[in-house]
């Protein structure tokens, strides 16, 4: 390996393509919190920039995060993967414990700092990765036998079964796709992908029966407008939002939904307002431009030097992708409703900081990358 | 080379990534085009009701006047308060501006505005433009306004089965109000606001207005100044006779058109009596219209009619009495016991009796009868714009007997409503002519274009104009010399009548005691202009119509003829030797203190402070006693 990296050039220092993608997600993100939350903000707290000025400030302390992981190498992560996981595994318990833990909407999802509250369970998507990339690829052969896998599916277990206590849904099936994700980069049979999907359903249909929220919500989600003042409001008022867009939507700021109609609309439901002002072609621009950042990190991971440094980065990019079609996916209707922002653009200071820690990492990734040139050669 | 660390293809792994997002991508844009721009539209028709508010914005109910303008129903504004608790800058504030502006009690105000999951708390319902001004002048923020019209009738009862009532919502109940509901009602205008889910209207918010369109004014035939003097006559005649109900009918034979309609007893429209609904149903009756009875005598006109159109009898054609007719074996009774002896068909009339309309109606016959019958309008209602209209209740041709026969000779076994007795009775004295009875004249807009005018129908002609002649000259006779000289009014010989009297039926049997005293009278004989029908329903002690009934249509007849200046009687009518002074200005203490100098009498209308008007003009010359009409707008 060593010998491998040596013997090439290093020529990208810098990968712009990730580093405006980025900014600009960012900016987006920025616009339409402020035009979806300033109505309610100035009613609710006096003050319509107050999300704004909170998006901003975690945006701040997220360039910070970006400089230093795009600047330390990522090897020296690997290192700290069990610190990681056991920071992680700890805050995630710590949720639970009263006068720390904050509840909010019936969920206890967020940790009181006084200055600040944050949900540990996004710090424990970042830690998966950072581990399960760390153990895959460490042996090419473990990972073809279940013995091999068995670690990473504990791990990533444990992490769900922590994020279904809160209860958190939406985040527990992104944990739950990221290690069938990992598994899959990292080699793992098919075999064993077709073994593990049959307790996977089991799981998934107990938890459902386990809580009849999510019934109604399911059955909500088959027909919202029959519930419309009830389980099907948010639905259907993200309905509402996305269908007045149109072809080319009602302006930048016009959102109709954003006047209290639509819970949400600055954080989880963002998109139906960006929908809404922005119209089909606006929407269409945001998800390519999506697909494209993720286009984006995968190269970098093709191009890594290590297998770590592929299946960190690939990780990574697999996380923005998920999070992103699972968040659009609930707001259009076609996945029942669960909480889950959308990466770079909801108002939420612990997800902005993560994403762009992580794409520090990416970043430093492709700092430490084989000649690209060379690689398009083969 | 491909990149590999490992025994698999980790670019290929990759690129199935790859293209599984990119085919996840793909649907939910399907999806969302689906949404947007396939089926946007009728997903966004739904929401339509959560972004805007409407405001109804009511259309004034119209006015009802009588034939002269004299409005007697109208409706006026109020005002229903609702707080908005998204809006209000100071709870207690508003709950102490509101508490003491309405009469309410703070603490329930209060209570009241503080629950914060309501967009619209309605405080109050129905206040007036005064209390609106109070609150806006202590507090607004958050306090709103909606307007209603309410509907007021301006002289209370008067009229009050005619005019009818209207429900809370504004919508026409009974009588007119209902029958001309949608002419009256207008079409209720929108005004569009768009809020945000609790109902705060937005800033810069696009607002649609969508004007109401009043409705139109109708204006019946009905006259003011007599409805009034037949209104006071009727009432004291329920007080003085006991009775329990009076009736009257006044129209003008020529046309149909009803001047004047009274029942008693009635209800004030104003403070409707709705706790007790058997007794709003039955003072709701137009019992005129809608109801039948035997007519007993006063029906006889029709047969003598029917009797000198077939050439059967003529004014002085003999018949003789001996105080009753056996008919068929039956004993049928005249009502003098011991005989009219001779009676031409004048004297028949004038004496009423029953031998010679027995005789009369045995030559006519069932069948040319039951004709004439239909001709007269009995059979079918005659379609006046009213509700309920009913016909005559008559036995099936084939079941009627001689005696039956003989019996409806003089108005008994066959029941009909005033209203069609006055129409039948009505062709006997104007030529011939059955006429649509109806009660309004026109119906015009708000600023006065005449939408529609009402001509009179002729239904039917069953009489000629000489057999009309004859009628009216023998009807005369019976005022003047015979049964009916209780209904003359001095110094004015030109009224025509007949009195009936008729014994009750109660669950098929006569009720003993209890009559109904009638008189059908008209004037002037010569030239019909007023046709009236009395009734008084079961008067305690006197109840022959000529004593009960036609003393009363005396007094109305008087009323009228005084009304209309009727010059012609011999000197009785009072000099018009006073000059009515101008009332505008005057509080209605100083105008009744200055007719009371002028020995006036006056009638008030509106409900404002001052006079603003009076019927007749200042400087018209009028008699002592006339009415002056006071109009406080």
């Amino acid at each position: 390996m060593k010998m491998l990296s040596v013997s090439l050039k290093k020529k990208h220092k810098f990968n712009f393509s990730l580093f405006f993608i980025m900014i600009l997600l960012l900016a987006l993100g920025c616009v339409f919190v402020y035009s979806a939350s300033s109505y309610s903000a100035e009613i609710t707290y006096g003050d319509k920039f107050f999300f704004l000025k909170k998006q901003l400030f975690g945006i701040g302390v997220g360039l910070v995060c970006y400089l230093f992981f795009s600047l330390v190498s990522y090897n020296r992560l690997e290192k700290l993967k069990w610190v990681l996981f056991a920071v992680s595994a700890i805050l995630l318990a710590l949720v639970f414990v009263p006068g720390i833990g904050l509840t909010n909407y019936g969920a206890t999802r967020w940790i009181n700092l006084r200055f600040i509250t944050f949900q540990p369970s996004e710090i424990a998507k970042f830690s998966f990765i950072v581990l399960s990339a760390s153990l895959l690829s460490k042996s090419a052969e473990k990972v073809k036998s279940f013995k091999g896998i068995l670690p990473i599916l504990l791990i990533g277990g444990l992490y769900c079964v922590l994020i279904i206590l809160e209860p958190n849904m939406s985040i527990t099936i992104c944990m739950a796709l990221l290690v069938v994700v990992m598994l899959f980069l990292g080699g793992a049979r098919f075999k064993h992908f077709a073994i593990l999907a049959v307790p996977a359903v089991l799981v998934v249909a107990l938890l459902i029966l386990a809580e009849p929220y999510r019934l109604k919500r399911l059955v909500a989600f088959i027909d919202p407008f029959a519930s419309k003042q009830d389980e099907g409001f948010q639905l259907v008022q993200s309905l509402f939002g996305i269908s007045l867009g149109g072809m080319f939507g009602s302006g930048i700021f016009n959102s109709r939904q954003k006047f209290l109609f639509l819970p949400f609309s600055e954080s989880d439901f963002i998109f139906s307002i960006i929908a809404e002002e922005t119209g089909f072609v606006g929407c269409l621009f945001m998800i390519l431009l999506f697909v494209l950042l993720f286009f984006v990190i995968i190269k970098v991971a093709k191009n890594a030097m290590d297998k770590f440094g592929f299946l960190l980065s690939a990780g990574i990019g697999s996380l923005i992708i998920i999070q992103m079609l699972l968040n659009i996916a609930v707001v259009t209707g076609v996945v029942p409703p669960t909480g889950l922002p959308l990466p770079f653009i909801s108002a939420g200071s612990t997800s902005i900081m993560v994403f762009m820690g992580m794409l520090g990492i990416v970043q430093n990734i492709h700092k430490n990358s084989i000649n690209s040139e060379r690689f398009l050669q083969n | 080379m491909s990149v590999k660390y490992s025994s698999y293809s980790m670019s290929q792994r990759l690129l199935a990534l790859f293209v599984l997002v990119a085919f996840f991508a793909c649907i939910i844009m399907f999806r969302i085009f689906y949404l947007q721009v396939i089926n946007g539209y009728s997903i966004t028709q739904k929401g339509l009701t959560q972004w805007l508010r409407d405001l109804p914005l009511s259309a004034t109910r119209g006015k009802i006047t009588d034939r002269n303008g004299v409005v007697l129903a109208s409706s006026y504004t109020t005002y229903d308060v609702y707080v908005r608790p998204a809006d209000v800058e100071d709870f207690e504030e508003v709950s102490k501006v509101l508490s003491s502006a309405l009469n309410l009690d703070y603490a329930e105000v209060y209570e009241k505005i503080s629950k914060k999951n309501y967009s619209e708390i309605k405080i109050k319902a129905g206040i007036e433009k005064a209390d609106v001004q109070n609150i806006l002048k202590g507090y607004s923020s958050g306090i709103f306004f909606t307007t209603n019209t309410q509907r007021n009738y301006n002289y209370d009862q008067m009229l009050c089965q005619i005019l009818g009532f209207v429900s809370s919502d504004g919508t026409g109940q009974s009588g007119i109000e209902s029958f001309y509901n949608t002419y009256l009602a207008g079409v209720d205008g929108l005004s569009f606001v768009e809020s945000d889910l609790k109902g705060t209207t937005l800033n810069n918010s696009v607002t649609y207005y969508e004007n109401p369109i009043n409705g139109l004014n109708l204006s019946l035939t009905i006259d003011f100044k007599i409805q009034s003097a037949v209104e006071k006559i009727a009432a004291e005649a329920m007080a003085s006779t006991g009775a329990k109900g009076v009736s009257v009918i006044i129209t003008d034979p020529s046309s149909g058109e009803i001047l004047s309609i009274v029942s008693l007893p009635s209800y004030d429209l104003n403070n409707i009596p709705r706790d007790d609904m058997t007794l709003l149903n039955k003072m709701s009756r137009a019992t005129g219209i809608v109801d039948t009875f035997e007519p007993g005598s006063t029906f006889k006109p029709i047969v003598a009619a029917i009797a000198l159109e077939e050439g059967i009898t003529s004014k002085h054609n003999y018949y003789y009495c001996g105080g009753y007719r056996i008919v068929n074996g039956v004993r049928i009774n005249c009502a003098r016991r011991s005989g009219h002896g001779s009676q031409s068909l004048e004297q028949g009339l004038m004496n009423s009796c029953n031998c010679v309309f027995m005789d009369l109606i045995a030559k006519i016959g069932l069948n040319k009868f039951y004709d004439y019958l239909e001709k007269f309008g009995f059979t079918a209602p005659l379609g006046i714009d009213f509700p309920g209209e009913v016909s005559a209740v008559l036995m099936p041709k084939p079941a009627v007997t001689d005696a039956d026969l003989a019996r409806m000779g003089f108005g008994q076994t066959i029941a009909i409503s005033s209203l069609e007795m006055v129409a039948g009775v009505g062709a006997v004295i104007n030529g011939g002519y059955v006429f649509k009875p109806h009660f309004v004249n026109n119906i015009s807009t708000e600023t006065g274009k005449i939408v529609y005018n009402r001509s009179s129908t002729v239904v039917s002609r069953p009489l000629s104009s000489d057999t009309s002649s004859v009628m009216r000259q023998m009807l005369l006779s019976v005022v003047e010399k015979g049964g009916g000289k209780y209904a003359k009014v001095d110094g004015y010989p030109i009224i025509g009548g007949k009195t009936g009297t008729a014994q009750k039926y109660e669950s098929g049997a006569i009720a003993q005691g209890k009559y109904i005293a009638s008189f059908l009278g008209f004037a002037p004989y010569d030239d019909p202009k007023y046709l009236m029908y009395v009734v008084v329903d079961e008067p305690q002690g006197a109840y022959y119509g000529g004593v009960v009934a036609a003393p009363i249509a005396s007094k109305i007849f008087a009323e009228i003829f005084k009304l209309e200046n009727f010059g012609e009687g011999n000197g009785e009518s009072q000099e018009k030797n006073i000059e009515l002074p101008t009332f505008i200005g005057m509080t209605i203490s100083e105008a009744a203190a200055t007719c009371a100098g002028l020995g006036l009498q006056y009638l008030v209308q509106g409900d404002g402070d001052y006079v603003t008007g009076q019927v007749a003009a200042p400087g018209t010359m009028v008699a002592s006693g006339d009415i002056v009409l006071l109009i406080f707008d």
